[in-house]
């Protein structure tokens, strides 16, 4: 049976793990500073890509974001192993970005699945992860035509602030 | 700051009233659709309306936009984001849309997956929290041509038509009678 303590620890674990997602995919990077402890690590197993800490991929991540007109990565099945102040923790991601070609009327797709498989630890913040491998499953790289309102409606939604509190002063 | 049992419990039954939404969206169960939602709420949608609409009206260009080839629809919410101040709440959801409609020609049906954003107001009451003010922002929406032909359309068919326990529910009935 779950007590409430282990309801809480999950439910921000959760919050760094959504955190991580909106900053990426919202450019929220004000919510990236409470995903990962000051010194963590990223790796891209089986990927041309070295391991890094998280603030080098944030910085990665910020300049791939000048370009890209969309993104999301959506997490679930999420597993949780919590021991004391370390946790390890699961989750599968399907994720499908948009950008840019030399025909502004033809999108690149990158659609794929991949896992975050995370190791967390409850620090002076809360939970954080220390250590994070981005295992790939699959992934399809096109390009597509969109009508130009369409994306019209994505670029002007993705240039909006959502992240409000319910007065409605930026989070 | 440490969450208090009292936000996660909260943040249940948000979460709650987001799936109900979805659910029924998808299994076309409007009486669950409607108690997402206060009865003076707002939905916007960024580049697809030209102007706010009441979720009564919203269901109507559901209903009459999509009805007429609308085989299945599924709306997979998560990585939801709170803030709270007392009885008032916003959060951000992302949702992975897939549809599937009758396409032009016999034996192929069109799919669509959309990735889009909702952003809601909610506000708390007696019965539960509500939304009293939704946006919907796309971010990329895909569409692309599957064979429509036995075995899967005799299965799509059957629960486009087919009621579900949830329905039961919204109806009074007590999950006692399934």
């Amino acid at each position: 049976m779950l007590s409430d303590t282990d309801l809480i620890d999950r439910a921000e674990i959760s919050d760094a793990l959504v955190a991580y997602c909106h900053a990426q995919d919202q450019n929220e990077w004000a919510l990236y500073d409470a995903v990962f402890t000051y010194d963590a690590t990223v790796a891209f197993p089986g990927m041309n890509m070295p391991d890094m800490t998280a603030a080098v991929l944030r910085d990665f991540l910020i300049e791939h974001n000048k370009t890209r007109i969309s993104g999301q990565h959506l997490i679930g099945n999420t597993m949780f192993e919590i021991d004391g102040d370390r946790a390890r923790v699961v989750s599968e991601v399907i994720y499908v970005t948009l950008h840019p070609t030399a025909d502004e009327h033809v999108v690149k797709r990158v659609r794929g699945n991949a896992l975050y498989v995370d190791a967390f630890v409850r620090s002076a913040y809360g939970w954080r992860i220390r250590h994070r491998s981005i295992a790939q499953k699959n992934v399809e790289i096109d390009e597509g035509r969109y009508d130009p309102a369409l994306l019209g409606a994505i670029r002007e939604g993705a240039a909006q602030r959502w992240f409000q509190t319910p007065s409605g002063t930026a989070a | 700051m440490r969450l208090t049992i009292g936000e996660v419990r909260d943040r249940a039954v948000i979460l709650d009233c987001l799936n109900r939404y979805a659910q029924g969206v998808d299994q076309r169960n409007w009486p669950l659709y409607e108690s997402a939602f206060t009865p003076d709420a707002v939905i916007e949608v960024v580049g697809y309306l030209d102007h706010e609409v009441t979720p009564i009206e919203f269901r109507e260009i559901l209903c009459g936009a999509f009805d007429v080839t609308r085989l299945s629809g599924q709306h997979l919410l998560g990585n939801t984001i709170f803030a709270f101040a007392g009885d008032r709440a916003h959060t951000v959801t992302e949702f992975m849309a897939v549809t599937l409609e009758r396409s032009g020609e016999v034996g192929t049906a069109a799919r669509q997956i959309t990735a889009a954003l909702y952003i809601d107001d909610l506000a708390r009451f007696d019965n539960g929290w509500k939304i009293t003010r939704r946006t919907l922002v796309r971010k990329s929406s895909n569409e692309d041509f599957l064979p429509f032909a036995d075995p899967f359309a005799n299965a799509i068919e059957t629960t486009l038509k087919a009621g579900w326990p949830l329905a039961l529910q919204t109806q009074g009935q007590s999950i006692d009678a399934l």
